[in-house]
């Protein structure tokens, strides 16, 4: 379980707020994406609540342990993969799981069947500092699982990642929250976040703007309508057509009954439609 | 302890890979090498005072000697060994472990480290147990190189005062290190320091007593007392010099490294 209560940070001290009275929850088996464009602050709640940065107000617990009071031996219940690598270069791939393994006093993982499952295993014994961005970020994603944590900070996990890779790390993402672990995800990828979260927040200028599931947010913010297009007289064309009512839903059945309609699509919102309705700016900024 | 050992092993093989032992296999050669040649210096010199005095004695003069003692002297390459027991040996793990440093800072590796059960105590007794350890066998492959091996009655004081001295400068090592973030924030303060270091070596021959004022000059009491080249009785006061700078470095590295290495880890 992953607590945040009011937090509040500030890096300089002068009343300008990282962030500004923030508050959410992770229960154990659920995914939590934190989402917002760079300088949010998404990574200073991550930072505050790993120990990295000190807590300056609010509260912040950790599976029941405020984060104030985390002593080493906590972090064999904890696993981190940060957007950036910070691998040890001069070591292998298997060399960097298989240290991070040992300093666990908790049953650890195999690193070479992790390696494997993500496609590493020939470059298991190749030094990191010959791998590629995608190779480094997969291994960092394998380091945060190896000790099958209870918590989990995923940091942009897909980022450089290849379109296949991108979805055997999803599924490995899905089978820590199927084995009972919270996760904070922090993206600014809306499509992972709404493939993957059970409930979103979305981030800007240190506040939390809106929470909920994707659904949740996506029906809240969205319209209820289809559009259809069809072909008319040899032309295509397009309506959109609101299914709450009557008028609508007779007009859809009438299109499909002759034959003509081509394509029918929900236009319910996005993820990144409702952050630029929140916010007046994209994810990605 | 199987943490511990995990650490010992990342620090080996970071130590082997990162070119350590063709930098210190270079530098060993070196330094065999100038022994071997003031060796030859010193011998040729004792040739010349042998046959000196029949020459001065034929002549319609008088010698005063004006500085007995110096007759005494240990030969120059046996000065030369005990300097560089202290001032390349020793010093290793003060250079190296800062580099190990920045290198863990650069690549990010002790910020993920420092969220791990592994903790600061056991990542600092790796590095100074290392490096210490580095230290005692570069000395040994050095004396052996330099065909100058100690009594084996003094082999085991000369590990144990290699193994203090470089357990006290890897201590200082990081120590320093951990007020920088990289190699040119690092260097200036520790080429000061360095240099103060052998400060005593310098003025040992006007003022001895300069000796206690630096980890160096006590450590070089140390090894001539046990190579033979000084006076025996410092052989306890040297140990006890760098028992007790160790016992006053390790808390105040450790403190340093908690404020500054650890916690900028984090940034």
């Amino acid at each position: 379980m992953i607590l945040v209560e009011r937090l509040r940070h500030d890096y300089e001290g002068k009343g300008n707020y990282a962030v500004d009275d923030v508050s959410f929850s992770v229960a154990p088996g659920t995914i939590f994406g934190f989402l917002g464009p760079s300088g949010a602050g998404k990574s200073t709640v991550q930072n505050i609540l790993t120990g990295l940065l000190p807590l300056q107000e609010g509260r912040a617990e950790l599976a029941g342990t405020p984060v104030k009071s985390l002593k080493s031996a906590f972090f064999n219940k904890v696993g981190y993969s940060f957007e950036l690598p910070n691998l040890y270069n001069s070591l292998t791939g298997y060399e960097n799981l298989a240290f991070f393994a040992g300093l666990f006093s908790v049953p650890t993982e195999d690193p070479m069947k992790l390696l494997d499952r993500v496609g590493l295993a020939a470059a298991a014994g190749k030094r990191v500092a010959q791998y590629s961005k995608g190779m480094k970020q997969r291994l960092l994603f394998l380091r945060s699982i190896i000790n099958r944590p209870e918590i989990l900070f995923l940091d942009e996990p897909e980022s450089g990642l290849d379109p296949a890779t991108a979805l055997v790390v999803k599924d490995l993402i899905r089978e820590q929250r199927d084995r009972g672990a919270a996760i904070l995800l922090t993206t600014h990828n809306m499509y992972a976040a709404d493939e993957l979260c059970d409930r979103v927040a979305f981030i800007d200028k240190g506040r939390i703007l809106a929470e909920g599931s994707p659904r949740e947010l996506r029906l809240g913010f969205g319209e209820k309508l289809v559009r259809v297009e069809y072909r008319e007289g040899g032309a295509s064309k397009a309506e959109r057509l609101d299914l709450s009512l009557e008028p609508g839903r007779e007009r859809l059945a009438a299109l499909a009954r002759t034959g003509a309609l081509e394509t029918v699509h929900s236009t319910e919102a996005t993820l990144e439609s409702i952050f630029i309705e929140l916010t007046g700016r994209r994810l990605a900024e | 302890m199987k943490a511990f050992a995990t650490l010992l092993a990342l620090e080996l093989r970071v130590l082997a890979r990162g070119g350590f032992p063709v930098v210190m296999a270079v530098v060993l050669a070196a330094s065999a090498l100038s022994v071997h040649a003031l060796r030859a210096v010193d011998a040729a010199a004792s040739v010349d005072a042998a046959s000196g005095p029949e020459l001065l004695e034929a002549g319609p003069w008088s010698i005063t000697v004006l500085r007995p003692e110096a007759s005494s002297r240990p030969a120059l390459h046996e000065r030369m060994v005990t300097t560089l027991l202290v001032y390349e040996v020793l010093i290793l793990g003060f250079l190296f472990v800062a580099v190990g440093l920045f290198q863990q800072f650069e690549e990010g590796s002790l910020r993920a480290y420092r969220l791990s059960p592994g903790g600061q105590a056991r990542w600092t007794g790796a590095k100074l147990l290392v490096w210490s350890a580095a230290g005692v066998a570069y000395g040994l492959a050095f004396l052996a190189a330099s065909f100058e091996p100690p009594a084996w009655s003094a082999l085991p004081g000369v590990v144990a005062l290699s193994a203090l001295g470089s357990l006290l400068m890897t201590t200082l090592g990081l120590l320093l290190a951990a007020f920088s973030r990289n190699l040119s924030q690092w260097f200036p303060p520790a080429a000061g320091l360095l240099a103060l270091n052998m400060a005593p070596a310098a003025l040992a021959e006007s003022w001895p007593e300069a000796r206690w004022l630096a980890p160096g000059g006590a450590a070089l009491a140390g090894f001539e007392a046990l190579l033979g080249q000084g006076d025996p009785a410092l052989l306890g006061a040297s140990f006890a010099w760098l028992g007790a700078a160790l016992a006053l470095a390790l808390p105040l590295s450790w403190l340093a490294l908690r404020a500054r290495a650890f916690k900028e880890a984090g940034r």
